[in-house]
C-alpha cells in the first residue's frame, strides 16, 4: 500500500501536476453495521446490528483516492445478567456509541477513456480500498460513576469494496461493503458481557450507501 | 429465627399440652380477639443507654437430644413412597407402635401419633426401615437465630457497609409487586386486643426454677409496628402456631427481621429497610415463650416450618426469609419444601446459624442451601467486615451480610430495627415478682445480632434483584454470588461463602465492555 500512496502524494504535491487530475469530493453515507461481537451487542442492545451515519472527504488523483471518513453508531439497551445462557435485561439503561474515524486509500477501476464517456452513458465504477481507523467507543449507563463508564479509542484496520455511479454531473451514488477489525477492544473487564462471551473485536461488517458530491 | 440457646423457644416443648394435629384450613377458636380498634402504637424511639436484657426463662422439662436439638414427644413425621396403599401405610405405622395419621395442609407428608413415652427418634428410625417409607423423622423444633443483647440505640451502619445508598439509586426499594414472606415468629402487622387467660407456669433461668403466677383473664394489646406498617403493606398473613390467619408476633424477632427487609424508608421516621416498597407476608411458624404461656396448639417443628414454606409459595411469595434453624439431624421434608419453593419461582434465604462457639454444628435447613439453586445460607459479619463470633461456618455458607458483632462493636455493633420494647413484653424477665401481662403495642429501636439479622439483608436484596429483572431463583443466587465482595481466603470459603453481598454491583449487572 505504501508505493501507491507515495505516488498519490507526489502527484498531489507536484505544483504543475495537472490540477485537472486531482479531484476533491465530499460524501455522506448511511448504512448498517453488523458487529463481530455478535453475542455481546445482542445481549445489551437486543440485536447485533444497527444503523451508522457519517460522512467525509476524498482526494483523488487518477484512479487513486484517499478518503477520511467519520461515522457514528449509537443505540441504547439495558445492562444485563447472564445465567446459564439466559439473558436477564436489568432496569439500567446502557448506551453504546461507536465513532469510527477511518483513513482509506483506494483504487477506482475507471480508465480515462471510460471517464470521458461518462457524459454519454452512466457507468458503474468499482473501487477497492483499505486503511486504518480509530474507533471511539463510549458506553454510558444510568447512575454510573465516571470510572464505570467507558470512553476509549482503539485502532483497527479495514478493507472495503464498492461501486459508484454518476447520477448528476456533480453527484454520484455509491454502495460499498466494509469489513473492519478492531482487535483487543472488548472483553477486558469482568463487568462486561464481552468478557463472558470471549468477544474482543469491536469491528464488524458495514453495508452502506453513499452520496458523493464533486468531480 | 435463630434465638440463643437460652431463648424461650425451648419453652415450646414443655408448655404444649400435647401434639395437636394440623387441620386443612385455618380454624378459629384457639384464641379470641375482642377488638381491632386499639389506641395508637407507642413508639419509645431510640434509647441512649440501657442495661443488658436478662435471658428469657425456659421450661424445666425440655426434651432435647444430646447435641441440643429439641423435639416433640407423642408424634413423628413420615412420608410414604408414592402409590403406597393406605392399608399398607397403616400396617407399617402399627408395626412401630404408632396409631393415627394426619395429613396437614401445605404438606406432602403425614404426622403420625405415637405413645407419649416412646422415643420419637427411635420410632422414626424404625419406621424409616419400612419398605415403602421415603423418610421418617422426629419433630425437631426450630428456633430463632439472633443473640439478644443490650437494647441500646445508634445508627444503621449495615447499609453503608454494603453500599446500599448507591444501590437504591439503581432500584429504590423494589415495588409492591414483590411479596416477601417472613417465615418467622410472626410480625407486628396489625392492631388487635386479645382476651386470654394466662395460667401459672414454671420456668428456669438456668440457675433457679421459678413459678410464675396465673394472671387470669387479661386483655393483651397489639399494634402494628409504626415504622413497618402501611396501606396494603401485608398480604396473606398466616399463623401455623395458632392455626389461624393472625400471625401476630409475640416475640419481636419476626418484626425486627421484617424491618430489615422492608422498613418504611424516607418517611421521616426511624430507620430504613432494604426493599422498602415490597409487600410483606407474615407466616408464623415459630412459637415464642408467650405463645407457649398462652397455650398455642402448635410449635415450631420441622413439619410446621415446611408447611409455612409451601403456604408462602402457594400464596404468591417470591422471596422467603427464613431467619430460623436448628442443629441435629437433617430433615428431608424441609429439603423437599425448599425444592418446592425454588421450583415454583421463589428464592429462599436461610440463616447459617449462630452456634460457632457451641461446637459449630451443622445447621438445618441452612445446610441444604449448597445443593439447591435458589436457596442461600447466610453468614454474618460485623461492622469490621469480619465474621461475627457466633456465625456458623461450613461448606453450605454461600454469602455473608451484616448481622452484627457486639463483642467487637459494642451494643451499636448490632443491627438496628424497630421491634417491641421488651420492657413491656418480657415481663417474666425479672422474675415472678415483677411479672405481669405483656403489651405488644409499645415499640423501640433495638440492636440485635445474629445470622437472623444478616439473612433479611439477602432477602431484601433478592427482592430488589427480582424487581430489577432477574426472575428465577437460581439466577438471583448466581447474581448475588458472582458480584459478592470476596472476604477471607480467596474464592468461596466456609466463613463467608462467596463473600459479602454487593447489591449495587449485582443490580447493575454487566455492560457490553464494562
Amino acid at each position: 500500500m505504501r508505493r501507491p500512496a507515495l505516488a498519490l502524494l507526489l502527484l498531489l504535491l507536484l505544483p504543475d501536476s495537472s490540477s485537472a487530475q486531482v479531484s476533491f469530493r465530499g460524501f455522506g453515507d448511511a448504512g448498517v453495521t453488523i458487529f463481530t461481537a455478535t453475542q455481546s451487542f445482542k445481549a445489551i442492545l437486543g440485536k447485533a446490528s444497527g444503523p451508522v451515519y457519517g460522512g467525509g472527504i476524498e482526494i483523488g488523483a487518477r484512479q487513486f483516492f484517499l478518503s477520511v471518513g467519520a461515522r457514528r453508531f449509537q443505540r441504547t439497551g439495558h445492562r444485563v445478567f447472564v445465567f446459564e445462557n439466559q439473558i436477564f435485561p436489568l432496569n439500567v439503561k446502557d448506551t453504546i456509541t461507536v465513532t469510527p474515524l477511518d483513513l482509506t486509500f483506494g483504487y477506482r477501476f475507471a480508465s480515462p477513456t471510460a471517464t470521458a464517456r461518462l457524459r454519454r452513458a452512466p457507468r458503474v465504477v468499482p473501487y477497492l480500498g483499505g486503511g486504518v481507523g480509530w474507533y471511539g467507543y463510549q458506553e454510558r449507563s444510568e447512575h454510573a460513576t465516571d470510572a464505570e463508564d467507558v470512553k476509549k479509542t482503539y485502532t483497527g484496520y479495514h478493507v472495503l469494496a464498492g461501486a459508484e455511479v454518476p447520477v448528476r454531473p456533480w453527484i454520484r451514488a455509491a454502495v460499498d461493503a466494509q469489513w473492519a477489525a478492531v482487535p483487543n477492544a472488548l472483553g477486558g473487564s469482568a463487568s462486561g458481557v464481552a468478557n463472558l462471551y470471549d468477544e474482543h473485536d469491536l469491528g464488524g461488517f458495514t453495508l452502506r450507501a453513499r452520496i458523493i458530491v464533486g468531480r | 429465627m435463630f434465638l440463643s440457646k437460652t431463648a424461650g423457644i425451648l419453652a415450646v416443648a414443655a408448655l404444649a399440652a400435647g401434639v395437636v394435629s394440623a387441620q386443612n384450613a385455618p380454624v378459629a377458636g384457639f384464641r379470641t380477639f375482642i377488638s381491632d380498634m386499639t389506641p395508637p402504637a407507642i413508639d419509645n424511639g431510640l434509647r441512649s443507654s440501657g442495661s443488658p436484657r436478662p435471658p428469657r426463662p425456659y421450661p424445666t422439662d425440655l426434651t432435647s437430644r444430646s447435641d441440643g436439638a429439641p423435639y416433640l414427644h407423642g408424634s413423628i413425621i413420615v412420608k410414604f413412597r408414592s402409590g403406597t396403599a393406605p392399608g399398607a401405610q397403616r400396617l407399617m405405622v402399627e408395626r412401630v407402635g404408632a396409631s393415627t395419621m394426619e395429613v396437614p395442609s401445605y404438606a406432602d407428608f403425614d404426622i403420625v401419633s405415637i405413645d407419649e413415652s416412646a422415643d420419637p427418634e427411635a420410632a422414626a428410625a424404625a419406621l424409616a426401615q419400612q419398605p415403602d417409607v421415603e423418610y421418617a423423622q422426629a419433630r425437631y423444633i426450630m428456633h430463632p437465630m439472633f443473640v439478644p443483647n443490650d437494647p441500646l440505640y445508634s445508627q444503621q451502619w449495615n447499609f453503608p457497609a454494603i453500599d446500599m445508598e448507591r444501590a437504591w439509586d439503581l432500584n429504590p426499594g423494589a415495588t409492591a409487586s414483590i411479596v416477601v414472606a417472613v417465615i418467622d415468629s410472626g410480625v407486628a402487622y396489625r392492631n388487635a386486643i386479645l382476651r386470654r387467660n394466662i395460667p401459672s407456669w414454671r420456668g428456669s433461668n438456668g440457675l433457679t426454677v421459678f413459678t410464675f403466677p396465673a394472671l387470669g383473664v387479661v386483655d393483651i394489646p397489639f399494634a402494628a409496628a409504626p415504622d413497618l406498617a402501611g396501606p396494603d403493606r401485608f398480604v396473606a398473613p398466616r399463623d401455623f402456631i395458632w392455626n389461624d390467619t393472625d400471625p401476630l408476633d409475640l416475640d419481636g424477632h419476626g418484626t425486627h427481621v421484617a424491618g430489615t427487609i422492608g422498613e418504611l424508608t424516607n418517611n421521616s421516621v426511624g430507620v430504613a429497610g432494604m426493599a422498602f416498597n415490597v409487600r410483606i407476608m407474615p407466616v408464623k411458624v415459630i412459637d415464642s415463650l408467650w405463645d407457649d404461656i398462652l397455650g398455642s396448639p402448635f410449635q415450631g417443628t420441622d413439619d410446621v416450618v415446611a408447611r409455612g414454606v409451601r403456604y408462602a409459595v402457594d400464596n404468591g411469595a417470591k422471596v422467603l426469609n427464613m431467619s430460623i434453624g436448628r442443629s441435629g439431624p437433617p430433615s428431608p421434608l424441609l429439603q423437599e419444601a425448599l425444592v418446592y419453593a425454588t421450583s415454583h419461582g421463589a428464592f429462599v434465604a436461610i440463616a447459617a446459624g449462630n452456634d460457632f462457639e457451641q461446637g459449630n454444628p451443622t445447621e438445618w435447613p441452612a445446610a441444604y442451601a449448597n445443593s439447591i439453586q435458589g436457596v442461600v445460607a447466610v453468614g454474618a459479619i460485623g461492622r469490621d467486615r469480619q465474621r461475627s463470633f457466633f456465625s456458623t461456618t461450613g461448606p453450605y455458607v454461600e454469602l455473608a451480610a451484616p448481622g452484627g458483632n457486639q463483642r467487637v462493636g459494642g451494643t451499636t455493633g448490632g443491627i438496628l430495627q424497630q421491634t417491641y420494647d421488651f420492657n413491656f413484653t418480657d415481663t417474666f424477665a425479672f422474675g415472678p415478682l415483677r411479672y405481669g401481662p405483656p403489651r405488644f403495642d409499645v415499640f423501640a429501636y433495638q440492636f440485635f445480632q445474629g445470622t437472623s439479622m444478616a439473612t433479611p439483608h439477602v432477602s431484601g436484596f433478592a427482592a430488589l434483584l427480582m424487581q430489577q429483572g432477574i426472575t428465577t431463583p437460581a439466577a438471583v443466587e448466581a447474581a448475588m454470588e458472582q458480584f459478592a465482595t470476596d472476604l477471607g481466603p480467596t474464592g468461596k470459603d466456609d466463613q463467608y461463602g462467596y463473600g459479602l453481598i454487593n447489591p449495587r454491583a449485582s443490580l447493575r449487572g454487566l455492560g457490553l465492555a464494562q
